[in-house]
């Protein structure tokens, strides 16, 4: 797989990115559009995308093969490897060029392609975007919370479900706000608590036992450490509590249903977003835009102690035990 | 009622200034200095200190058991309120997080509150970043909290790193068991991009920071007393353990030691001197070792007791009971007549001339004979009869259950069994003899000593009266004797104090027409009857008793004496010298004293010496000899001729005079082998330069023989008999003539 990208990333740094500034004699005919949310009358200039990935993760690489594939011969996937800064400097090669768009995986991609800011950026798989300022009219992003999908197999799984409880560091308030009008709609009440430090949320994690039915563990890395997160779930598992979990390890703590994004939902978003941007200087749309897919596993042992009664048509994310 | 904490305090303090006081004013040194003295008063005893050795031991292993217990037990009680107050740590951790979160009074007063509900926490403080600013406290009401002193930069410092794993404690002890905590409040942050690819197996970088401290302060007190009590309960029920313990290692130990007791009762016969004792081998091999060697140590002791006592009664030369052992027996056998029984006898051997014996052939021949007259006698003696050697060469015999007549059967056997004794030695063959004084045991009422003076007296009558013959003691006839009571030894004694020595002149006539009127000086001593004793009778007495010379030298001062009064110069007197006269310190002085205060001259005397002597000290003889020839004095050799091989020597001896000896002269008229021999000698000694005398000339013909002999002088009985006064008139005999042929 690596070498293939590799070698995907090879032939076309010879054929393109190798090269100084080219126009594209011919370009390449994208793949049809499923959904098009934009329509432009205009006939796009289909620009090359670079695929800046953070680090050579299944978290990154899935969708970094995802969105090649989508953008075929003119994107070109690149790992980085050097230092923060030995990347921007590679990256300024490319400041002034307008013919060209940028997707960013993960944080580290994400804050070395603020340096090209005047030019078309969407990144994803990062979490806390709002720390980095990554959000600019020219840098948007792709959600890695899939929100509604979340409330929607809760309420699945759990049609009583009334009360979650989520605690997040600073700074996500769009997405809280996101999060709590898609709970509404599931008729859940998203109860939010903003903390400062793993201890902050520990505390608040045993305050809000008393309000809600369960959790949803979002992974604000600013907030969470390895023994906090082991107490939290040893403390819904003892205290009876449902926990919605971003991974699917936090299953074996005691977690309910682990859901996380869609390799596929984020390139798809990610392509979107870029041909809306095809011949816009800016990036159009939100902010974020949300996944509405995601990866579910359900904890069928934890499913078993709330006494639930998983759907049929969840019963395939079930786990082997 | 509260506790009053200070007064109890002051109350503890006192009390213990009071018990510390009482320790250092005993005198341990003096007590132990007592004991020990009272210890060695009564006698220590193995048991005893090894009981007491065990009892300290037990003592010091209690005592070290305890402390080390104590020790352990307060070392495991601090550990496990480290380990509380690590859990207390982090429960205040998550206690304190609305001080640190929020300024929330109410959560704060509510988690803070909770603490009172564990009375081991004394105190609880939450501080700032910079370890300095109070955020929040708690402090136990009631009891004691003890202070200790705010954290120092350096500790802040300290505990506040967070490169380190895990989180730095700092533990503080106080004495009143308080033990204070001080811990830094880390919140963690996963690392930014952590939680995309979050795993609970990997090990994530985390981002770590210290926002405050807890200072906690837990007592342990109440854990320390109920410790202390149940280690004191513990101590005590250890404490009776090892008493019984003890008790029963004792009765151990004691029965363990029972066999060293029980040597002490051999050991004390042994120590009394009973030999006949067996030490018990069996038992553990240590004890059975000791007790074969008591047992060998006992066997030799017994056997060298046995020897001692033989040694004690029995004679080392002949192996007959020695005088001690038969003056005892003699005295069981008085007693036993005393009572009643029948009566014994005593004997009285005396060996005839066993001094010539010793004299001739040397006293290890004196000793053979012994043996060998002990050997010859001891056959004949009865089982119940006691025979010993009395000393010297008298033998004795105590014989049982005899009377008169069997006195004279023992004593006549006895003779007869000598007479059939011969004694060879140098190749000679000798008969000995002896004379036997009995005195019968038949009165109770005589001691030891009075009878063996009976015996004694008849011993030596029997030798006054021919030798080689016996007499029994008869108390009528001696009666006046046994009144003077008085021994030998004290008897010559006496005379040689008061100078009773007589002396008796027999004359040496002139063969030749000498001018001289020589004469040998011999010894008498005064009897209480108006007569004198003769040499015979007290001569081995003089002998033993170490006396001749004493008597040498009275002879010799009585004789320049005489020869003072006769102021004639020609008158010589020939003395007898005996071996024990040789002995005396400076004789040449002695003599020069004699003379001179006589005013006498040396030339007047003639010393006389036994050839048999001048052959075994020749060499001693030679140098004083040498001396007293160069002043004047002159010497003869006596009894010459009885051995032949006695002509070599005299060539090395300064001698005047040959002295043939008188068996020679008493067979030179029917001899003549005799006569051949003194011819010889006459010979010889004019060849050496020296005068002849002829001793125990028997008649007139031996004279006229002598003469045509050529022998310068004679002696003897037949011309004159010796006498107190000087016999001038044998000098003045005419020559004889000789009877014609027979």
């Amino acid at each position: 797989m690596v070498f293939r990208l590799m070698a995907i990333a090879v032939v076309l740094g010879v054929l393109g990115c190798a090269q100084p500034e080219q126009k594209p004699e011919a370009p390449p005919v994208p793949a049809p559009i499923k959904r098009q949310p934009v329509v432009k009358e205009e006939v796009p200039i289909v620009k090359d995308v670079i695929v800046l990935v953070s680090e050579d993760i299944a978290a990154y690489s899935e969708v970094a093969e995802a969105l090649a594939k989508k953008l075929g011969q003119r994107g070109s996937v690149r790992y980085l490897k050097g230092s923060q800064f030995e990347n921007m400097k590679m990256l300024a090669a490319y400041k002034d060029d307008k013919n060209k768009q940028f997707v960013s995986i993960g944080l580290n991609a994400s804050v070395t392609a603020k340096t090209l800011a005047d030019s078309q950026v969407v990144f994803c798989q990062v979490f806390n975007y709002q720390d980095y300022s990554l959000v600019t009219d020219r840098h948007k992003g792709v959600s890695m919370v899939p929100i509604s999908k979340t409330f929607s197999t809760w309420r699945a799984l759990v049609p009583g479900i009334s009360d979650i409880g989520v605690i997040t560091g600073m700074g996500l308030d769009d997405m809280m706000q996101k999060a709590k009008s898609v709970a509404k709609k599931h008729g859940v009440t998203l109860h939010h608590k903003v903390v400062n430090s793993d201890k902050e949320y520990q505390f608040a994690f045993k305050e809000m036992a008393g309000s809600v039915q369960g959790y949803w563990l979002l992974p604000d890395n600013r907030v969470l450490s390895g023994s906090i997160l082991r107490e939290v779930m040893t403390f819904s598992v003892r205290n009876g509590k449902q926990v919605a979990v971003f991974s699917d390890e936090l299953l074996n703590l005691g977690g309910l249903f682990s859901i996380s994004s869609d390799p596929e939902n984020i390139a798809q978003q990610v392509f979107e977003r870029l041909e809306q941007a095809q011949n816009v200087d800016t990036l159009p749309g939100a902010d974020i835009s949300y996944l509405d897919k995601a990866t579910l596993r359900i904890n069928s042992v934890m499913a078993q102690r709330f006494n639930l009664k998983i759907p049929k048509q969840y019963k395939k994310y079930q786990d082997a035990s | 009622m509260p506790l009053n904490i200070a007064k109890l305090r002051k109350n503890s303090s006192a009390g213990f200034n009071r018990l510390r006081n009482t320790l250092l004013s005993i005198d341990f040194p003096k007590i132990k200095k007592n004991l020990t003295a009272r210890v060695q008063r009564k006698g220590s005893s193995l048991a005893n200190r090894i009981l007491l050795l065990q009892f300290a031991w037990t003592i010091f292993i209690y005592i070290l058991v305890i402390t080390a217990l104590w020790f352990a037990t307060n070392l495991v009680v601090e550990s496990s309120v480290r380990h509380q107050g690590e859990g207390w740590i982090a429960k205040l951790d998550e206690l304190g997080i609305p001080i640190y979160a929020a300024d929330n009074p109410a959560q704060l007063k509510k988690a803070i509150s909770s603490l009172s509900n564990f009375p081991e926490i004394a105190r609880a403080k939450y501080l700032d970043e910079t370890g300095k600013n109070v955020l929040a406290e708690y402090t136990r009401k009631g009891g004691l909290v003890d202070d200790f002193s705010p954290l120092s930069d350096e500790r802040i410092k300290e505990i506040g790193r967070v490169d380190v794993e895990r989180k730095t404690l700092l533990y503080e002890k106080s004495g009143n068991s308080q033990m204070h905590i001080s811990a830094p409040i880390w919140v963690k942050s996963v690392a930014s991009d952590g939680m995309v690819n979050y795993s609970m197996g990997k090990k994530s970088i985390e981002k770590v920071e210290t926002i405050g401290f807890i200072e906690l302060v837990l007592d342990y007190g109440k854990m320390t007393r109920e410790l202390n009590r149940n280690i004191f309960n513990a101590s005590i029920f250890i404490a009776l353990i090892m008493l019984a313990a003890a008790f029963v290692v004792r009765v151990m130990v004691r029965r363990a030691l029972m066999p060293l007791s029980r040597l002490e009762e051999p050991l004390t016969r042994l120590a009394n001197g009973e030999t006949d004792v067996t030490v018990n081998t069996s038992g553990d091999k240590e004890i059975a070792r000791i007790g074969v060697a008591l047992n060998t140590t006992i066997s030799a002791l017994k056997e060298r007791d046995d020897a001692l006592r033989r040694l004690a009664v029995h004679d080392s030369l002949t192996g007959l009971v020695n005088r001690a052992f038969f003056v005892d027996r003699l005295d069981q056998e008085i007693k036993r007549v005393a009572r009643g029984g029948a009566s014994g006898a005593l004997f009285f051997f005396d060996l005839d001339r066993f001094k010539n014996i010793n004299d001739t052939y040397g006293h290890a021949a004196g000793d053979r004979l012994l043996i060998q007259v002990a050997k010859q006698l001891g056959p004949r003696i009865r089982e119940n009869d006691v025979f010993a050697r009395y000393g010297g060469d008298e033998f004795t015999l105590l014989a049982c259950n005899v009377d008169q007549r069997n006195v004279h059967e023992i004593a006549e056997s006895f003779i007869a069994l000598m007479r059939e004794f011969t004694f060879y030695e140098a190749g000679d063959m000798l008969k000995i003899y002896f004379s036997v004084g009995v005195t019968l045991i038949n009165d109770g009422s005589l001691t030891v000593q009075e009878f063996l003076k009976e015996a004694d007296a008849a011993v030596h009558q029997a030798k006054t009266q021919g030798r080689n013959c016996f007499r029994i003691f008869s108390r009528d006839t001696h009666a006046t004797t046994e009144e003077t009571g008085v021994g030998w030894h004290e008897r010559l004694q006496e005379v040689l104090r008061k100078q009773q020595a007589i002396l008796y002149y027999q004359p040496m006539i002139g063969l030749k027409g000498q001018r001289e009127n020589t004469y040998e000086v011999l010894l008498r001593l005064p009897d209480t009857e108006q007569k004198v004793i003769s040499p015979g009778a007290f001569m081995s007495a003089a002998e033993r008793f170490g006396l001749m010379a004493e008597f040498d030298s009275q002879i010799i001062s009585k004789a320049a004496q005489a020869l003072s009064e006769l102021k004639n110069p020609q008158v010589i007197f020939s003395v007898n010298l005996s071996e024990q006269f040789f002995m005396k310190e400076d004789i040449p002085g002695f003599l020069e004293a004699t003379i001179s205060s006589y005013h006498i001259e040396p030339g007047q005397f003639m010393f006389e010496l036994s050839q048999s002597y001048i052959v075994r000290n020749i060499e001693k003889l030679q140098n004083i000899l040498a001396v007293l020839t160069q002043r004047g004095y002159r010497f003869a050799i006596d009894d010459f001729g009885a051995d032949f091989g006695s002509f070599n020597y005299i060539k090395k001896f300064p001698a005047h005079l040959l002295k043939i000896d008188g068996s020679l002269i008493e067979q030179i008229t029917t001899d003549n082998i005799a006569k051949a021999t003194v011819r010889a000698i006459v010979e010889v000694a004019a060849e050496l330069n020296m005068q002849t005398i002829a001793k125990n000339v028997t008649d007139e013909d031996s004279i006229v023989l002598l003469r045509e002999l050529g022998v310068g002088y004679a002696q003897g009985n037949f011309i004159a008999v010796p006498s107190p006064k000087l016999n001038t008139a044998a000098h003045e005999r005419k020559e004889p003539r000789r009877k014609g042929p027979k």
